[in-house]
């Protein structure tokens, strides 16, 4: 049970974006379309599943006053393998995601975890964070993604354009804060109805 | 002791990380490098399809391509260009015909506005290009023989594109002339031939000696450009001309326009000659 919640928390209840409210800048930076917000979401997981395990399993070593700039370290390392790696053997892929592979490095999510969780954690439940965070992650920046280019750009993952006249405003930097903005308020106002909810039963009971 | 083990762990972390980063890399890097190739050659071949093997050559210091047909005739030309654009240097990849018209265009890098501008590099832009001519090239609403349609809402990105297809066609041009030059030779049938040009004080008048597609000697027939430059100019040029066989050598500097007389007399021999041989 404790597992399971390890591996859901990070899909909504303690969402990476819009709840911790960590990894906004490549959110940001890619949530343009859909297709792309896709590539970063797979590429951030498999990162943060790969940094979270290493960072547990080390953990015992590190001592506490230098655990961020090892932290760094593995995980600037696994970026650049990763990256080398996939020009190497995939390069459809690399092509394709090239650019948001270095942006992983500077994604404070997997940062975030690797102190506020791995390093706290043994490894299975590492990683089963990692996968957490990682879909919750890939869940919020596609939705946004799939939002903008619906709105901004009038098509659906590259589809033929079904708006006529849409709002560039929603491809350009502006487009992605207004969306986030609304994201994070609809989830607020849903989760406090429904907290109001519980208090007023609990005090019914009382 | 506690800043001991600080140091130690932090050094050794360090160096593994280094250590896996250097074989990761030595070993990735030949089937990269070897991948670019490929890209770039596929790249060359999109722009300019009928081309099947390339050469390098330098025009005007650029690193450009000759591309070659299966029958090893020159297809056309690659031309990389880049142009500053609306936020930064857009970089392209011209395929030009020998006959001057734009075969493909491909946008290699851009930073234009997402949404906006980026547009330029997407297919149902560049694609507007092919078969175009030199006046032909240009945004619709700049010109009247312009036929291309600028991105919505993109004119100085789309602009951008144009300009960096104009600088591509100077290149082409470059060339032209630079050939046209050399090949005159092999069109031209033994004999003399008389030429004029445009000194600083004059024209200068020259005959041309040809044998075997080669120039064999430059005489001057009349000449009247002041002493102390004409001394310079005649002993370099027509000695510079012979050597090379061609009249793309450098003017003798302080004597400018004397020198520039000559070379163009010279050139004028050949051409009125080329013309004959035709």
């Amino acid at each position: 049970m404790n597992r399971l919640k390890t591996l859901t928390n990070g899909l909504i209840r303690e969402n990476p974006v819009l709840v911790l409210m960590i990894g906004l800048c490549p959110l940001l930076a890619v949530s343009n379309n859909a297709i792309n917000a896709l590539g970063m979401g797979i590429a951030a997981t498999f990162v943060l599943i790969c940094s979270n395990v290493v960072i547990s399993l080390i953990r015992g070593v590190i001592p506490d006053q230098i655990r961020i700039p090892v932290f760094i370290v593995v995980i600037s390392t696994f970026v650049t393998i990763i990256d080398l790696m996939m020009a190497s053997y995939l390069p459809p892929l690399h092509k394709s995601l090239g650019i948001f592979v270095p942006l992983i490095v500077v994604n404070c999510i997997i940062l975030g975890r690797g102190e506020a969780f791995a390093y706290r954690n043994r490894v299975f439940d590492a990683l089963l964070d990692g996968i957490g965070m990682g879909v919750g992650f890939t869940l919020v920046i596609v939705l946004i993604g799939i939002i903008r280019e619906v709105s901004g750009n009038g098509t659906i993952f590259g589809s033929a354009r079904f708006i006529a006249h849409p709002a560039m405003i929603m491809i350009l930097p502006p487009g992605a804060f207004i969306t986030i903005g609304s994201l994070m308020g609809i989830l607020n106002w849903t989760r406090n109805r429904q907290s109001e909810k519980d208090m007023i039963k609990k005090e019914e009971k009382e | 002791m506690e800043i001991i083990k600080k140091i130690v762990v932090l050094t050794i972390v360090t160096s593994v990380a280094a250590v896996l980063l250097a074989v990761t890399y030595k070993n990735t890097k030949p089937r990269i490098d070897a991948h670019m190739k490929n890209e770039l050659e596929r790249l060359r071949r999109d722009v300019l399809p009928r081309s099947s093997g390339f050469e390098e050559i330098k025009i005007r210091k650029e690193a450009c391509y000759i591309g070659y047909d299966d029958e090893g005739r020159k297809a056309g030309l690659i031309l990389p260009v880049s142009v500053k654009g609306y936020s930064g240097e857009i970089k392209m990849l011209i395929g030009m015909s020998m006959k001057g018209k734009i075969e493909g265009l491909y946008i290699i890098n851009q930073t234009e506005t997402p949404g906006l501008g980026n547009k330029i590099a997407a297919a149902e832009f560049t694609d507007q290009f092919r078969g175009l001519t030199e006046k032909e090239a240009c945004l619709a609403s700049d010109g009247s023989d312009g036929k291309i349609d600028a991105v919505t809402a993109a004119t100085i990105s789309s602009r951008a594109v144009t300009g960096g297809v104009k600088k591509g066609f100077n290149l082409y041009n470059e060339y032209v002339n630079y050939t046209g030059k050399r090949d005159i030779l092999n069109r031209v049938p033994d004999g003399s031939y008389w030429g004029r040009g445009e000194g600083a004080a004059g024209p200068v008048r020259v005959e041309v000696v040809i044998e075997s597609r080669g120039i064999k000697a430059i005489k001057v027939i009349r000449q009247q450009e002041a002493k102390r430059y004409w001394a310079k100019v005649k002993a370099e040029i027509p000695a510079k001309i012979l050597r090379e066989q061609t009249t793309e050598v450098d003017t003798v500097s302080g004597a400018t326009l004397t020198s520039q007389g000559l070379i163009d007399a010279v050139q004028n021999a050949l051409e009125s000659a080329g013309r004959k041989g035709k």
